[in-house]
């Protein structure tokens, strides 16, 4: 998904914590978290194209399924110093690889077994459908919750 | 594991049969596309205190992931890859709601279940049927009040 969905996404999830003091300014941090995994793009800036599927394979695993799990014990380690923080931080991150698997190429098992790479976002309608609906959920939760 | 690998087979002959016989209109990739997102949903549903909302999601997925063998089965779809990976994904994004709502030992529990679930296939041990358990304890949550 494109890093404005992903920020829109942090947003959505912000507001399920709004209330919370330990995690103020909460969307300052949730847009950042969520914008987080994104960072392994940058070790693909030269060979990336700004265009669809022009990225597929500017993702380490750290956007996979073992990713998922380094991310989880990062959350994890947080929790102990602020609870609120660690909550909020794993359910952004969840929230930016969940939508990255559903709308895009990935390879979920990269360096644990082997599987073939899995394309769910091969249908250019279902991966803009699927942006907008998700995307515009979570601005209606910003504003409306 | 044989008792499992029995209960599977008739889980399998009883949605087959329930779906009634010949070709589905649609493929096995889009019921798991859906059931993914119900699975993400509930994780959201359950971030927000709707823990009703998040069951019936809850309840959705686990009926569309059964729908989705069907599918595969009677279009000659060969992808299990595809309906694993969703499923861990989608295992991935009820685990904040998990933390924010419940107790840290549920949400430790189910985490440390989750990763589990990522590696033992690499062994070839059945994964363990996370989201039926929760399904079950959030029905258990509800009735108990």
């Amino acid at each position: 998904m494109t890093s404005f969905t992903h920020a829109a996404v942090g947003l959505g999830v912000a507001s399920f914590f709004k209330e919370v003091p330990e995690v103020q300014p909460v969307y300052l941090y949730a847009v950042g978290f969520s914008l987080l995994p994104d960072l392994d793009h940058l070790l693909f800036l030269r060979t990336m194209k700004l265009k669809v599927g022009g990225m597929r394979h500017a993702r380490t695993f750290m956007h996979e399924l073992l990713g998922t799990a380094v991310w989880l014990a990062v959350g994890l380690c947080v929790m102990p110093f602020n609870f609120q923080l660690g909550c909020l931080f794993i359910a952004c991150l969840s929230a930016h690889l969940f939508c990255d698997f559903i709308n895009g190429y990935s390879e979920p098992f990269k360096r644990i077994r082997s599987a073939p790479g899995i394309d769910m976002g091969k249908s250019l309608p279902t991966r803009i459908a699927q942006e907008a609906l998700i995307g515009g959920l979570s601005l209606w939760l910003f504003f409306a919750g | 594991m044989a008792l499992l690998r029995r209960l599977t087979d008739v889980r399998k002959q009883l949605a087959d049969r329930a779906l009634g016989g010949g070709p589905l209109p649609f493929s096995a990739e889009e019921v798991t596309r859906v059931s993914a997102w119900c699975c993400f949903l509930a994780g959201w549903a359950c971030m927000g205190g709707r823990l009703g909302w998040a069951l019936g999601l809850l309840i959705a997925c686990l009926l569309l992931d059964v729908a989705d063998g069907v599918a595969a089965r009677r279009n000659d779809e060969d992808n299990p890859h595809v309906d694993w990976a969703a499923d861990r994904f989608g295992e991935l994004a009820l685990i904040g709601g998990l933390f924010w709502r419940d107790s840290i030992w549920v949400g430790g529990a189910y985490s440390a279940c989750y990763a589990l679930n990522i590696f033992l296939p690499r062994w070839r041990i059945p994964v363990l049927p996370l989201r039926h358990v929760l399904a079950a304890y959030w029905a258990y949550r509800i009735l108990a009040g």
